[in-house]
């Protein structure tokens, strides 16, 4: 894997953040936009020395330690973003067995094995169904019923 | 199997949307009371007294349930989008819900897309100074204001709140001038406010009936003088026609059907008149009042006509 | 007084009272252990039943509930890294690697003595001198809250390893981070891209998960496949309790500066505890003979930390009883539960209604003293927590975050912030970016805003704000204060050098 440039990514980063934060909040009113143009010169000026660190000492970091690695946390983060998608479309019950299933299945090391789909299937219906409990009636939390069933 | 396990499933669900609309009176199951504002706040704790006597005079469970954040904002952006069929209402505050489509580009919701059931809660704003402060009267603190315009520094909770409202209102009507200094919210106000870190406040009633002992009122923006306070004149009684309160009430989102309101309407203004609900409030420094529905839709157009020319002279 | 004292410790230890004390104190621990559960929130939520209860017993339960979640917060701190609370985050700096030495106890039997060393303390402050300090906490206004809040930001000099811009530009990512959502002061909505459900801000809770939590979990358990969250099994012993405490009894001086440290941020109105833990945590390594053993795991650390949040808690309550002005988002709560009871904060409350005013403020030292019993016992349970295989484990840890964040407001939207944040952590972890200073900035933001802004309006008004900013006593301590804070890391580089010049610049 390839060496990267940390404060580079870093620097170039905050300018991003800066002109999107800066850009968004030209129209507010002095009250409310004083405090936000302190803090945008702020980071400006400090994201403009992490690039000048970057062009003369840089400091190189190699970002994931193996491709599997970098595989594993792409299907994770990729499976927390269609669970979320779908959380208050189809219910947080169906949604969340399905997840949690799936996310245990995910970190077993084999997946398809019959053990895992069993166990995990046990742990989804066992967890979820215990936490749902306790927010949704001991705490009187609205949890999503699901658009698509209303 | 599969399919017959589906097709069961199919029926449970019909039948559990259905029945409430077959047996076609309201109301059949459990509604949902929204407080925008955290647990534990005026209005939630007001929600909580109310809770059971809803529930025996409607006879369905209520539930509460908290949405806060942006001063109420995301709670009524979301009640405006709920479904119209009264098991989905809200705590609704006034100035708040008319100062925030009006200031703001995008609330998320407007005024007039909440339905108001009733009104049960007034807490009026007042002006208050330091006991040890050389303002007597309200004559003394204009006088000084009109000699020295800026140089008076008055508290109040955030920017377009009832409070800021209330401090334009009145400059525009003494002719004065004001250095109005926000805080995050009411507590904090009233802390700088004892600290002496501004010299005068717009306080809410029941935080200026608590710290009585330290503070001089010099008006109430009330019809009448504030009843735990006899003692303190109304600003209408100095001549400034000011009409300033926070008042709390229940809404329900657009379209939600006269017959649903009216059950609700009657429900909250029964428990609005109940003499220990009302001793409860006034103990606190709250007045009790009992609003009905097409009068609070009446009081919201008359405060959108008062307010609306207030926003945009200060907005430009 | 004390009188009044004595029969409201009869008070707690009536039967009854004594159950609801410790109910209080477990649902206190579980709601400060669940991240996404907060003491505000166990709070509101009993309110209601203490309507039924007498008044005594009623508050007796809410000081538990207060108490323990001060401890609580400490425990998800250390086992996976995710503060309960936001006053535990400088906990997480030595607890989480001293659980991954496989000394999870050792950390968990520190946090119960220190947190109730730290609220024993301020419980006799509260009991003795509550109304002189109450009026002192009124002189903090506009300025002193933004010099209080620069001194925070300070700490970033001691947060970034390394290059010390690369900190204070976390910060100043904070500092933006906090102004998202509507303005308080302006009035206008910030930042929001459209989404009205953004006017309500970003949540710290809903931060911390995702700077906290969801990066330890993605990269060590989700990417590198690593079988537990620590390197050594925790084995559970009762020689590891006498063994802290003994340790905790030689480090007095540390253990009353955090727990001062505690109250007095506490009880500085608004300012709210979370940054209490820290700028103790700040000084304990300034003064530490042995700062470079902080942040690898030692138990003074999390001492520190501990001492200090709950501290905070009796102190918060200080202007509260006394004034009515509560120090904290919990403490509004009981307020809020005070009223009900007809019981106005003031004066009366000492004299009219002292029984029950010393009852709950003996219910807060007893409470103290179960978290103590309860936490020392309750680690061998809960560091065993951590023994669980991983892949059992992180699922379970993933869909807490994930409940957590919706039920802090019971928002969808949040979640998805906590996922945003969460894959920032996690790319500025891999870039040596520790994300604790941006969640510094975005404490301190809105303290810092406020204070800047009213400052100008009222220094305005008064003819000129350099002039009110800094001429005024407790604005110039906090000023000497901050810069002090500010130049230690060179004064301290510099004395290192000098010292050992062959190992040069002290790396943290």
């Amino acid at each position: 894997m390839s060496m990267l440039n940390a404060d580079l990514i870093i620097g170039i980063f905050a300018w991003v953040v800066g002109g999107v934060v800066f850009v968004t909040t030209r129209e507010l009113s002095p009250l409310g936009g004083m405090f936000v143009n302190y803090v945008l010169v702020a980071i400006f000026f400090l994201g403009a020395l992490m690039l000048l660190k970057g062009f003369i000492k840089p400091e190189k970091i190699q970002f994931f330690e193996s491709a599997g690695e970098r595989r594993n946390i792409i299907i994770g983060v990729v499976m927390l973003v269609v669970y979320l998608y779908f959380m208050p479309k189809a219910g947080f019950l169906p949604t969340s067995y399905i997840f949690y299933m799936a996310f245990n299945m995910f970190l077993a090391e084999a997946p398809w094995a019959r053990k895992s789909i069993l166990q995990s299937a046990a742990l989804s219906a066992v967890v979820v169904t215990f936490f749902y409990m306790v927010f949704h009636y001991g705490l009187g939390v609205p949890l999503p019923a699901g658009a698509w069933w209303e | 199997m599969k399919r017959m396990l589906s097709i069961f499933l199919a029926l449970v669900c019909v039948m559990m949307f259905a029945v409430p609309t077959l047996a076609g009176k309201y109301p059949a199951k459990k509604i949902v009371y929204q407080i925008p504002f955290n647990p534990g706040g005026q209005s939630d704790l007001e929600a909580r007294r109310q809770q059971p006597l809803l529930e025996k005079l409607l006879g369905v469970k209520v539930v509460i349930e908290y949405k806060p954040g942006g001063g109420g904002s995301v709670g009524w952006a979301n009640l405006v989008r709920k479904k119209p069929d009264g098991y989905f209402i809200s705590g609704i505050n006034i100035p708040h819900i008319i100062l925030q489509p009006l200031a703001r580009g995008n609330a998320g919701y407007k005024t007039e897309q909440i339905v108001p059931i009733a009104f049960f809660q007034a807490t009026p704003i007042g002006l208050a100074v330091l006991k040890k402060s050389p303002f007597k009267t309200l004559k003394d603190f204009v006088d000084y204001a009109k000699k020295n315009p800026g140089a008076i520094t008055v508290g109040g909770s955030g920017t377009w709140s009832g409070h800021h409202i209330a401090n334009l209102q009145f400059q525009k009507m003494a002719g004065i001038k004001l250095t109005y200094i926000p805080s995050k919210g009411a507590a904090p106000s009233v802390a700088s406010f004892l600290g002496g870190h501004v010299q005068a406040l717009w306080g809410n009633s029941n935080d200026l009936y608590q710290h009585r002992e330290r503070i001089r009122v010099l008006g109430f923006g009330t019809e009448k003088p504030f009843a735990p306070m006899p003692e303190v004149p109304t600003f209408k009684s100095q001549g400034y026609a000011l009409l300033a309160s926070i008042d709390r009430g229940a809404g329900a989102p657009p379209g939600t059907p006269p017959e649903i309101i009216q059950v609700l309407e009657k429900a909250f203004l029964t428990i609005a008149n109940d003499p220990a609900i009302k001793a409860k409030m006034l103990q606190d420094g709250f007045i009790p009042i009992a609003m009905d529905s097409a009068r609070s839709k009446a009081y919201i157009a008359e405060k959108i006509k008062q307010w609306a020319p207030v926003v945009k002279e200060f907005k430009k | 007084m004390l009188d009044a004292a004595i029969s409201g410790l009869g008070h707690v230890f009536e039967f009854y009272n004594f159950l609801s004390l410790f109910i209080g104190v477990v649902m206190g621990i579980l709601f400060g252990a669940l991240p996404g559960l907060t003491a505000t929130m166990g709070l509101a939520l009993l309110v209601p039943f203490t309507f039924t209860m007498s008044p005594a017993s009623g508050l007796i339960m809410l000081a538990g509930i207060y108490v323990g979640s001060m401890y609580g917060d400490a425990i998800p701190a250390t086992l996976i890294n995710t503060p309960g609370t936001p006053a535990a985050i400088a906990t997480t700096f030595d607890g989480f690697p001293l659980a991954q030495k496989g000394m999870a106890q050792h950390a968990l039997v520190t946090a119960a003595v220190a947190s109730s060393f730290g609220s024993l303390l301020a419980n006799i402050v509260l009991a003795f001198a509550a109304p002189p300090l109450a009026e002192a906490s009124l002189k903090f206004g506009p300025s002193e809250y933004f010099w209080l809040g620069v001194f925070g930001l300070t700490i970033i000099a001691t947060l970034s390893s390394g290059f010390i811009f690369k900190g204070l530009l976390g910060g100043a990512m904070g500092l933006i981070l906090s102004t998202v959502g509507m303005s308080p002061l302006g009035g206008d909505v910030r930042l929001t891209f459209g989404f009205p459900e953004l006017q309500a801000g970003i949540d710290l809770i809903v931060a911390l998960i995702g700077f906290f939590c969801l990066p330890e979990i993605l990269t060590s358990i989700v990417g590198q496949r690593r079988r537990s969250y620590t390197s050594r099994q925790v084995n559970p012993s009762l020689k590891v309790i006498g063994e802290v405490i003994r340790d905790l009894f030689r480090q007095p001086v540390l253990m009353l500066r955090s727990s001062f440290i505690g109250t007095i941020i506490g009880f500085a109105p608004g300012a709210g505890g979370n940054i209490a833990s820290m700028v103790s945590y700040n000084e304990a390594v300034r003064w530490d003979k042995h700062p470079e053993e902080y942040g690898k795991g030692t138990i003074k650390g999390v001492a520190a930390s501990e001492a200090a949040n709950s501290a905070m808690a009796p102190g918060s309550l200080i202007p509260l009883l006394t004034l009515g002005i509560p120090g904290s988002p919990p403490a509004a709560v009981i307020l809020g539960a005070l009223m009900l009871h007809g019981m106005r904060p003031g004066a009366e409350l000492f004299s009219a209604y002292a029984d029950v005013t010393y009852a709950f403020i003996m219910g807060l030292l007893v409470a103290a003293f179960l978290v103590t019993l309860i936490g020392t016992f309750g680690s061998f349970v809960f560091s065993r927590i951590i023994n669980i295989p991983a892949r059992f484990l992180a699922p379970v840890v993933v869909f807490m975050t994930i409940l957590g964040s919706y039920a802090i407001r019971n928002n969808v939207l949040d979640v998805w912030i906590m996922l945003v944040f969460g894959i920032i952590g996690l790319v500025s972890n891999k870039l040596k970016f520790h994300p604790a200073t941006i969640v510094l900035g975005l404490i301190l933001g809105p303290f810092v805003e406020e204070g800047l802004v009213q400052s100008i309006l009222a220094g305005k008004a008064a003819g000129s704000v350099i002039r009110y900013m800094t001429l005024q006593p407790i604005s110039m301590v906090l000023i000497a204060m901050s810069l002090m804070s500010a130049l230690w890391p060179l004064y301290a580089s510099w004395r290192e050098k000098k010292r050992n010049p062959a190992r040069g610049a002290r790396e943290k």
